[in-house]
């Protein structure tokens, strides 16, 4: 049986929103298994980013219990959170947060220098394909080497998991394509288990496993049987 | 202990990369208070002995003013591209980041003020005894003044009324040091000797404390996800 390296059950979110309760997840039950890559696609509005949060430590269910392997994230402290995901997590989002003025290679140093066993920088950007561009400023790279600096950044402390919130959401087909191969790569060679939540439907056919979410419920789950590679993809 | 004071050299040389790079927060900050020293030596400058009652004031005041531009900038760099995000999901830890911040700003802030005393002892023409003790009480208030900055400059990153988180919460906040600082320079260039002034250097030093500490325990709260 496969290792469940993280875990979900019955979590519900709630926002308060002036006198309005807004409920972003109604009781969703997940787990993500070791070295797979999920795919949670839903539309906007359908708890994904929320869920995503949740399970990266970001941000507390309202009710529900969140497990990393044997450690329950919903009674830990902001602290052990912190730390959790400083050790265990990887972070993609939309936007690639780099830091303008620093290179590629620096902007991956800053993690490396402080992760208990990092990949050099060097190592970083060539598994996202970037060895050449490593001395170049974000605004000297295009959207998607921006987003594979990104790949690389939280990627290069060995993190048991990847968190992809929209990775190609602000990319165009080409590039967007481009990344997804570099976020296959690094589930395939790291072994790294990793989720991409994205609403952008194609993209679930690189998933071993996808997850429709709807309306702050899980909709539908269903193992994919015609798995094809993110360089296949098209939309 | 160890990976806190290494976060916070990681992060203060990523602020020292980019300053070498862009000379932007010491050039800015330099220009404006040598602006406001050459310009208050016009206006003020009468005789040696205004000069001396004078001078304390535009000193702390060019050097405040320059110094909370200077965390401004340093803090308006993580904005862009939501820089920032990326350095709280990074392993260096958040009171790392406050540490970091606070020493880069500092090392930007005595570059000013190495400037900033050369001109005023220059334009009003100021002995030269009380100049070394004037150094360190202005190094002392520095401290703490950029301490405050720095932590509450960081709400700056993710307030859109950033101007407004300077103007009432940090200038009120620093107003004790710089009172401290500009008396006790006073003080100084009225004659008195370093004993003379300890009270005000006491004050001064658990103003640092203050909010040294506050950093070290609010920093994390302030900029939480």
């Amino acid at each position: 049986m496969s290792e469940v390296v993280l875990s979900a059950r019955d979590v519900t979110k709630v926002y308060r929103m002036g006198e309005v309760d807004v409920h972003a997840l109604r009781g969703v039950t997940l787990e993500l298994v070791a070295g797979e890559l999920l795919v949670l696609l839903g539309a906007s509005g359908s708890g994904k980013s929320t869920l995503l949060n949740i399970l990266g430590g970001l941000d507390n269910p309202t009710a529900g219990k969140v497990m990393y392997q044997k450690q329950d994230l919903t009674a830990a402290s902001d602290k052990a959170l912190t730390l959790f995901r400083r050790a265990h997590v990887g972070f993609v989002f939309q936007f690639y947060n780099l830091i303008p003025s620093l290179t590629a290679r620096e902007n991956v140093a800053l993690v490396t220098e402080l992760a208990d066993d990092p990949m050099t920088p060097e190592e970083a950007l060539a598994l996202v394909g970037l060895t050449e561009r490593q001395d170049h400023f974000p605004s000297q790279l295009s959207g998607g080497e921006q987003q594979r600096v990104a790949i690389a950044r939280a990627v290069a402390k060995r993190p048991k998991i990847l968190l992809c919130d929209e990775p190609t959401g602000a990319l165009d087909y080409k590039t967007g394509v481009k990344v997804l191969e570099v976020i296959e790569k690094v589930n395939l060679e790291l072994g790294t288990t990793t989720a991409i939540i994205t609403h952008n439907a194609p993209v679930a056919a690189m998933a071993q496993r996808v997850v429709a979410l709807h309306d702050g419920r899980i909709q539908r789950e269903e193992l994919n049987e015609a798995r094809v590679s993110a360089s296949q993809i098209e939309w | 202990m160890k990976a806190l004071l290494r976060g916070a050299w990681l992060v203060a040389a990523k602020d020292l990369r980019i300053e070498l790079r862009t000379k932007e927060v010491t050039m800015t900050t330099s220009f404006f208070a040598v602006i406001v020293v050459l310009l208050s030596s016009l206006a003020f400058y009468l005789d040696r002995n205004v000069a001396a009652q004078v001078a304390p004031g535009v000193l702390w005041v060019s050097v405040a003013f320059a110094g909370l531009t200077s965390v401004l900038r340093s803090w308006g760099r993580e904005r862009e591209e939501d820089a920032l995000r990326g350095l709280l999901l990074s392993p260096i830890p958040r009171a790392s980041i406050f540490f970091g911040k606070l020493l880069g700003n500092l090392l930007f802030l005595f570059a000013v003020e190495i400037v900033v005393v050369a001109l005023v002892a220059l334009f009003f023409h100021l002995e030269p005894e009380p100049l070394l003790p004037t150094i360190a009480l202005l190094l002392l208030g520095s401290f703490g003044f950029v301490a405050a900055g720095t932590l509450f400059g960081a709400l700056s990153v993710q307030s859109r009324a950033r101007d407004l988180v300077m103007s009432i919460v940090v200038f009120p906040l620093v107003t004790p040091a710089l009172l401290g600082g500009v008396v006790a320079t006073r003080e100084l260039f009225a004659g008195a000797t370093l004993p003379e002034v300890v009270a005000w250097i006491q004050i001064l030093g658990a103003f640092d404390l203050v909010f040294v500490g506050a950093g070290y325990l609010l920093f994390d709260a302030l900029l939480s996800d």
